[in-house]
């Protein structure tokens, strides 16, 4: 089969072989980075959740205020 | 014949301001009665968006103690109140439609943890906190000082590293199962950005999504879809992002 191809053709389908891979790296590295800052609370995560919420049923913490920061 | 001409051309020229005179009486009348209809129009609206914030205020005073929502106030009503003369045909209609679809409560709790590295997230994070907290409006923001952040992850080492971090909680999912199984929120990592740029972005999105998304019964999906692009059709997002997300994904 690549017999009958010319060094013009293999080079063009190596090129866009090395197009699509690239491109298939730099989406997967963007999700990956997406995946490492946006994480999805679940179940695991529940203490930390009922840690969190207890500090403000407790009076612990109290709202943002802007002025209070500034 | 040629004073004639010019008699009447002067004639003609005298003539047309009295013409004139009686269209601009019509006329002012006209937009008299307009702009004080419109006036009408803009002071119901403002009112209507007091009504809207006074409610949030006495809320986030119930919750605070008072005093968190009066920069926002001010400003939504200084906004208004420049523009009330001159585009008040525009205004009311927006804003009178907008005010049943604002939900009775918070829909989520918004925390931040934050140990205080010396790095640019944190600093970028707090620059842009105060917008964060005027956009996301009446869904309270607890911020954890840094006693607190430091005992929280000493706690949970996995986080640190990890921190400013900003955790969503979704209260109606609290409501609904009635404890905190499954997914009920959404934490974003901001310690993994390395400009204030990208942290910018990150919480632009973040707000964006919260916003937009207020109402939405399935919040697990649309952030597999919306936030982390999965999928082919995240994929294409990703190759066709915007501005935001080259600046958030631009490693």
């Amino acid at each position: 089969m690549f017999e009958r191809w010319t060094l013009t053709e293999i080079v063009a389908v190596g090129a866009a072989a090395l197009a699509v891979a690239y491109m298939m790296f730099e989406v997967s590295r963007r999700q990956k980075h997406l995946r490492e800052v946006v994480n999805l609370i679940e179940g695991r995560d529940a203490v930390l959740t009922r840690e969190l919420e207890e500090l403000v049923s407790s009076g612990a913490l109290q709202s943002y205020r802007v002025s209070a920061v500034r | 014949m040629a004073k004639s001409r010019i008699a009447t051309r002067s004639t003609r020229s005298q003539s047309r301001p009295r013409r004139g005179s009686t269209k601009p009486k019509a006329a002012e009348e006209s937009i008299a009665a307009a702009a004080s209809a419109a006036a009408e129009r803009a002071t119901d609206a403002i009112a209507a968006v007091a009504a809207v914030l006074g409610d949030e205020g006495v809320a986030g005073a119930a919750e605070t103690g008072g005093g968190a929502d009066e920069p926002i106030a001010e400003g939504v009503e200084s906004v208004l109140g420049g523009g009330e003369a001159a585009e008040s045909d525009k205004s009311p209609g927006p804003v009178a439609g907008a005010s049943p679809a604002v939900p009775a409560g918070p829909r989520f709790r918004i925390f931040v943890i934050d140990s205080g590295w010396h790095s640019v997230a944190p600093k970028a994070m707090r620059e842009n906190l105060p917008l964060f907290h005027a956009l996301t409006g009446d869904d309270p923001i607890y911020v954890l000082d840094q006693a607190m952040s430091v005992a929280l992850l000493r706690r949970h080492q996995e986080l640190i590293g990890q921190d400013p971090i900003i955790c969503v909680h979704d209260i109606r999912k609290f409501e609904q199962t009635g404890g905190t199984d499954g997914v009920h929120g959404i934490r974003m990592h901001l310690g993994h950005l390395h400009t204030e740029q990208a942290v910018a972005g990150a919480m632009q999105m973040l707000v964006q999504f919260l916003i937009r998304h207020r109402m939405a019964d399935d919040i697990e999906a649309l952030v597999r879809t919306n936030l982390r692009r999965e999928g082919i059709a995240g994929a294409i997002k990703i190759m066709a992002g915007g501005a935001v997300e080259h600046e958030f994904l631009g490693i």
